[in-house]
């Protein structure tokens, strides 16, 4: 097992500042792990690869409709998530 | 068609906001009737935005900066050396006995000596002929699965040091990366009996490739990121089949089992998350690029 902090908190911020970061990141990461296979990889794209919508809909053989639907429908699902969870 | 309307100012904002350096006000201003709705929205994704944009370890930042200008040259020049089929079985025979020829004669120093060389090495040559020929020696459809998941896994690493030190990155060890996760992954489609750790380790497999090319894709020149989008989509279309694979034998024991030992299987790279915060890490074999993204390994 990897400390998700030692994973996720660079070296140049401060040791509380870290600790409030590794546990925001925590929820999230969490959050994106409950979504379903193509929600996941659409924020994968998206949010980390840094890809346009159109990018995205190529990779995954999907029209850019059904990325943005994905998309909006993942963002609805970690929102609820993150919310619930108190972030 | 009203819904449709949303997602595309959800997209456009999207696009603002991660990509332009816009703020979520500036947004907002942009499309009033739909602020309420647009606002709960865009701080979730800035979120998974800060999640994903990790201050990288001086790792990342090497392969951050990996130049991938050989690749357009490179991915040519192995489309070129493809034989036609008719000489295929021939030229196979042909590489395996010249290797094995080579063995007598050399002793195994050069083939041990050239495993951990990289593209561009002189031994380069050496390392991708001897694959080829314990491929050839290789009897059954798993044991020959394990063997070319064994190689890909190699082409991940060889395109991790290759970042690390900041040399080009061919476009044919991405090719051969995906031919050899799709071979893989044929396999296991052509015997349903495969054992579930061949089964995991192509998930694992697959896992780590999507990881690693997303990062170099998000990164890369526009002449390259064609080439590793490429790479990244047959990527994506391995992980799909290999989760289908591990679902199709995850009902098959659930058939078999008693519904007291009927629980979930889980996969150790593919850590699972439960309910109560449980997070689960266990990064295997994906090494240094454990420290970015780190929701793939979820």
């Amino acid at each position: 097992m990897l400390p998700v902090d030692e994973l996720l908190v660079s070296d140049n911020i401060g040791p509380e500042q870290a600790a409030e970061r590794s546990s925001d990141m925590r929820l999230v990461i969490q959050a994106i792990g409950q979504l379903t296979q193509a929600q996941r990889a659409v924020i994968e794209l998206r949010f980390a690869g840094e890809l346009s919508t159109a990018e995205v809909a190529k990779i995954l053989g999907k029209s850019q409709g059904a990325v943005k639907v994905l998309q909006h429908n993942a963002l609805l699902v970690l929102r609820r998530m993150l919310s619930d969870w108190g972030q | 068609m009203m819904k449709k309307g949303f997602n595309d100012i959800l997209d456009a904002c999207l696009d603002r906001i991660t990509r332009k350096g816009d703020s979520i006000e500036q947004c907002l201003e942009s499309y009033p009737e739909q602020a309420g709705e647009l606002e709960p929205i865009l701080r979730a994704a800035i979120s998974v935005k800060e999640a994903s944009s990790i201050e990288p370890r001086p790792e990342f930042q090497r392969l951050a900066k990996a130049r991938l200008l050989s690749a357009v040259a490179a991915k040519s020049e192995e489309d070129g050396r493809r034989s036609l089929p008719i000489w295929r079985w021939q030229r196979r025979w042909a590489v395996a006995l010249s290797v094995v020829l080579a063995l007598v004669i050399m002793g195994g120093g050069t083939v041990a000596a050239s495993t951990n060389s990289l593209p561009g090495d002189l031994l380069y040559p050496v390392k991708t002929t001897t694959e080829r020929v314990q491929v050839f020696f290789t009897f059954g459809k798993e044991a020959k699965a394990n063997l070319y998941i064994r190689f890909a896994e190699r082409r991940i690493a060889e395109i991790e040091a290759l970042a690390d030190g900041e040399r080009n990155i061919p476009a044919f060890v991405l090719s051969r990366m995906n031919a050899e996760t799709d071979r893989a992954i044929a396999l296991a489609n052509q015997n349903g009996s495969f054992n579930n750790e061949t089964i995991a380790r192509l998930v694992r497999l697959t896992t780590t490739q999507r990881m690693i090319l997303v990062i170099l894709v998000g990164r890369a020149s526009l002449e390259i990121k064609l080439i590793i989008r490429e790479a990244l989509r047959r990527a994506v279309d391995a992980y799909d089949q290999a989760v289908l694979l591990r679902e199709r034998i995850q009902q098959q024991l659930n058939l078999e089992m008693t519904p007291a030992l009927n629980k979930p299987l889980t996969i150790e790279s593919e850590s699972v998350t439960k309910p109560g915060y449980q997070l689960i890490w266990n990064a295997g074999d994906i090494g240094k690029a454990r420290y970015l993204n780190a929701w793939w390994l979820l």
